[in-house]
């Protein structure tokens, strides 16, 4: 059983999971590489690996999803289609061939059945990230190689950390890579929190269940890591309730509130009791996006659903927005057609910060008996 | 420790003496041979400037200049149109066996191996300041290096890092080792070889602690206090102290054998424990080691020493250039990299040879690896008598036509022909009959048979050997035979000789002469005596046909 995928819940402890295991297999002199999406991921990772006692550092390889593909994929065999040296890659934010709506023109993928270096690179030669993946399955398909090959011979095994953000052409090269079958290959990942992807426009698969599928179809096996230690149970139960539904194990909490504190469950709060709210509890504010709820401003330690992801706080205050608000009221269906559904990940990433409690700003009748009130 | 990270093969382009070749090693011990001006010495440093980034010791930076370009590449060069374009480059590669790390397609073979490689090539960022450069140049007589930049990449097109690097290796040259130039780099070395990173980080730290106290010294207090102490000087307080600030711990270190300072003894003292500590490598930082001839600077014993230690000690991959058949045959003939016309190993000698040589190290065997015609020879008679045949035919010695007459002494010719097959070189075989010429020579024969080795010998089974054969080759009648004895036999000989009567009996008892007196019949030194006499006579004597084929090369 060499690939596994694991399902983890939030505050499951992933991270120091998967060191310890690097830890045990580095001291044994085998070379571990982990790959994650953010650059404060791959910076926890290597804090971890000191803090639990990693000797190895030399053998302990951390490295993001694009440097990975550029460094241990592209390059080695990139001459079959582009001869110079690619140096670096280009960070997109959304595709780079377009200008607004507009697609720029000469930049095909191929130009009279060859690749189009304006397709794969910027002025500067570096390779668009937005199309790197593709380009990986290029360069292995052209040069004949086998990757998994190559991999295998360098690390013993490889962690694939928050799964949940590749999609489409990175499932493509996955399944190159986990070609190999001796390959140690442990995917990890909370499909409920996707909300980013690798690429702005996925191909298939995109959706939780699309790619929880796409990984059984590739050999994966599945196990859950429902263990929360972060929140505690009522917290766990109601973000469970995001994704109902959906098949995911159900979050046993495995923490109590300590006896000093006595703010704990989910809470409503009217516009004009903000104030005193953030006063008596310190919350950590969170709001959709940058724009929404500028009079949230005032107060420290505000945040936008997508930053707080990876962040762990004792109280959370989430500015509802519509759909949230559908969600709170119990209607159908409150987050609508989504084909990535990254508001429903958005509001459980946020729910899943607080260890204590959870408290929605509503501005709504619905809730008029079940305001917060200051004592 | 079991060898498994060692440099299968170099790839050089364009570096010194070699413009394009590529080189196969073992994975253990490599002995580079080759005359002269061959390349041996530039393969050694083009394995120090790709593992190393560094050309004798120097970061390559500094060291790069017009003289690490191959001669043609420049010539063609300069009789171009000195086009960017046009500029040499040097590319040196070096596949490996396991380092999959460094795996790739980025080589000139386009294959997924193994390596790295390290590029000396135009720096496309000065194309336009070259343009100018070269239209206003009245002419250009060197290559611009100043116009160049240094790439060094693994196969997969990864930059190597010089202290992460997987690949070290220590090049010993003995001439680095002099006494103004270049001691910090070499006892960096040492260092770096000998001691691991605990112990170097130790002794950088001790040392600059006893520098520390230096300055606390009382005596050294003292002196200071003296030094300005009224102010004259400065207002401040000036003192000396040990510079614990410039230079590496290495500048002011120094190692001895026996409390002498390591460059004031012997020079073969140094290069053999230079050699010992690289091979040792208890730090393990070293994983190939480059040695220059060790049989300079040392005495026949020591050389054995060194050698039997070289044999002992070779986790690592060992690569050593030699002009000394010893050191060849010590360390074993399958080791031999030959680099004459093209580049060849000898891995499948037959491995009865290669102990034997091992065992009688004093066989000169790399006459016949280097020679490119040979004569092989049973005994000192038959040499100087083709020697004078050829001079009396060419006027010159065979030698300075490149042909080498080689003795072969006890160990016969079996065992120079076991090395002879495997390589070009030319080899007539001139051997007696001993009364059979189809069993000794013919079915002898057949065990060689090679395009480049050639049997000669006497077809006439009773003309046994070289002297019987001579003899009959001057008997065509009396004056001929007496103008023979007049010339090999000594004086009492030879008025015993015309008193026989016929010209049969005067051919028996010549014969006679060279058998000993206990009837056995090779009497050697009668033999040579005679040869002399025929070699230093000026007067010309016939030779039997089989010697004159022997000395015909095509």
């Amino acid at each position: 059983m060499t690939k596994e995928l694991f399902v983890a819940c939030a505050g499951a402890g992933k991270t120091t999971k998967i060191v310890k295991a690097a830890i045990e297999l580095t001291n044994n002199g085998s070379k571990v590489l982990i790959i994650t999406y953010t650059q404060s991921n791959q910076r926890e990772l290597v804090d971890k690996f000191v803090e639990l006692g990693g000797l190895r550092k030399d053998l302990f390889v951390v490295k993001g999803w694009f440097s990975f593909i550029l460094e241990d994929v592209v390059r080695p065999y990139q001459r079959c289609i582009f001869p110079n040296r690619i140096t670096g890659i280009n960070l997109n934010s959304s595709n780079p061939h377009k200008n607004g709506k507009f697609y720029i023109s000469g930049r095909a993928e191929k130009i009279d059945g060859k690749y189009n270096i304006k397709h794969f690179f910027d002025s500067r030669n570096h390779a668009h990230t937005e199309f790197i993946s593709k380009l990986a399955c290029n360069i292995i398909s052209e040069s004949k190689v086998d990757i998994g090959k190559r991999i295998k011979s360098i690390y013993k095994r490889v962690y694939l950390d928050e799964t949940q953000d590749f999609a489409g052409w990175d499932f493509t090269l996955l399944k190159k890579i986990i070609k190999a079958k001796e390959l140690e290959f442990h995917a990890v990942g909370d499909f409920r929190q996707t909300i980013y992807h690798t690429s702005s426009n996925p191909k298939k698969p995109s959706t939780n269940s699309e790619k929880l599928a796409e990984y059984i179809k590739m050999g994966f096996v599945v196990s859950h890591l429902s263990d929360c230690w972060r929140s505690i149970d009522q917290i766990c139960q109601f973000a469970d309730t995001v994704h109902e539904g959906e098949k995911f194990a159900p979050t046993i909490s495995k923490v109590e509130p300590p006896a000093e504190v006595n703010h704990t469950g989910i809470f409503y709060i009217s516009e004009e009791n903000v104030d005193a709210y953030v006063r008596l509890h310190a919350p950590m504010i969170l709001r959709h996006g940058s724009r929404s709820g500028q009079y949230l401003e005032q107060y420290d330690n505000l945040q936008t659903f997508g930053t707080s992801k990876g962040q762990t706080t004792n109280h959370v205050l989430i500015l509802a927005t519509k759909p949230i608000l559908k969600f709170l009221k119990g209607m159908a269906n409150p987050f609508g057609k989504s084909s990535t559904a990254t508001s429903q990940n958005k509001l459980y990433v946020a729910i899943t910060r607080a260890r204590f409690s959870v408290a929605f700003i509503v501005d709504d009748r619905h809730f008029a008996a079940k305001l917060w009130k200051e004592i | 420790m079991e060898v498994s990270l060692y440099i299968q093969k170099l790839t050089i382009k364009n570096f010194k003496k070699i413009e394009n070749h590529s080189f196969d090693f073992n994975d253990k011990v490599n002995i580079l041979v080759g005359d002269n001006d061959s390349g041996k010495t530039t393969i050694l440093e083009a394995l120090e400037l790709v593992s190393n980034c560094s050309y004798r010791g120097k970061s390559l930076g500094a060291a790069l200049s017009p003289d690490l370009f191959n001669n043609n590449s420049v010539a063609r060069f300069i009789a171009g149109d000195n086009s960017a374009k046009s500029l040499p480059e040097i590319l040196i590669e070096i596949y490996l066996s396991d380092c999959p790390e460094y795996k790739g397609k980025n080589n000139s073979h386009n294959t997924d191996l193994d390596g790295l490689f390290i590029r000396i090539c135009f720096d496309d960022e000065l194309s336009s300041t070259y343009n100018d450069f070269i239209k206003s140049a009245v002419s250009i007589d060197s290559i611009p290096t100043e116009f160049y930049k240094i790439e060094w990449f693994s196969f997969a097109w990864d930059p190597i890092k010089f202290l992460n690097r997987r690949l070290k290796g220590l090049l010993i040259d003995p001439t680095r080792l002099h006494p103004t130039y270049g001691k910090t780099q070499y006892l960096a070395n040492i260092i770096n070889s000998s001691l691991n990173k605990e112990q170097q980080a130790l002794l950088n730290l001790n040392y600059r602690q006893l520098k520390n106290t230096f300055g606390q010294q009382q005596q050294i207090t003292q002196l200071n206090n003296d030094l300005d102490s009224t102010n004259q000087v400065t207002e401040q307080d000036l003192s000396i102290i040990a510079d614990t600030n410039s230079g590496s711990v290495e500048a002011g270190l120094q190692l001895a054998v026996d409390d002498i300072s390591f460059s004031h003894i012997g020079k073969g003292e140094q290069n053999k424990v230079q050699i010992k500590l690289a091979l040792l490598n208890k730090g393990g930082n070293v994983d190939f080691v480059m040695v220059e001839e060790p049989e300079n600077h040392l005495s026949h014993t020591n050389l054995s020493e060194l050698i039997k230690f070289i044999s002992d000690n070779n986790q690592n991959q060992v690569f050593i250039t030699t002009h000394s058949s010893y050191v060849l045959n010590k360390l074993n003939l399958k080791n031999l990299c030959l680099l004459s016309h093209g580049y060849l190993r000898l891995s499948n000698i037959d491995v009865q040879t290669a102990k034997t040589l091992q065992r009688l190290p004093g066989y000169d065997t790399l006459r016949i690896v280097l020679s490119q015609k040979v004569i092989l020879v049973e005994g000192p008679s038959d040499e100087l008598l083709l020697k004078k045949l050829y001079l009396q035919k060419n006027n010159r010695l065979p030698e300075e036509d490149g042909i080498d007459i080689i003795v072969v002494r006890g160990i016969g010719f079996k065992h120079y022909l076991n090395i002879a097959k495997h390589i070009k070189t030319t080899v007539h075989v001139v051997k007696d009959n001993d009364g059979s010429y189809k069993s000794h020579i013919l079915d002898y024969a057949k065990n060689f048979n090679f395009g480049n080795i050639h049997f000669f010998s006497e077809k006439n089974d009773t003309l046994k050997s070289l002297e019987p054969s001579i003899i009959e080759a001057n008997s065509k009648d009396e004056v001929s035979l007496l103008a023979l004895a007049k010339i090999a036999l000594s004086a009492q000989a030879y008025n015993i000789l015309i008193k026989e009567a016929t010209l049969n009996d005067k051919k028996a008892y010549f014969l006679s002469v060279y058998v000993g007196v206990n009837g056995d019949k090779n009497n050697g030194s009668k033999k040579v005596d005679s040869a002399i006499k025929i070699f230093d006579s000026t007067s010309k004597i016939e030779y039997s046909d089989y010697l004159k084929e022997a000395i015909t090369f095509d």
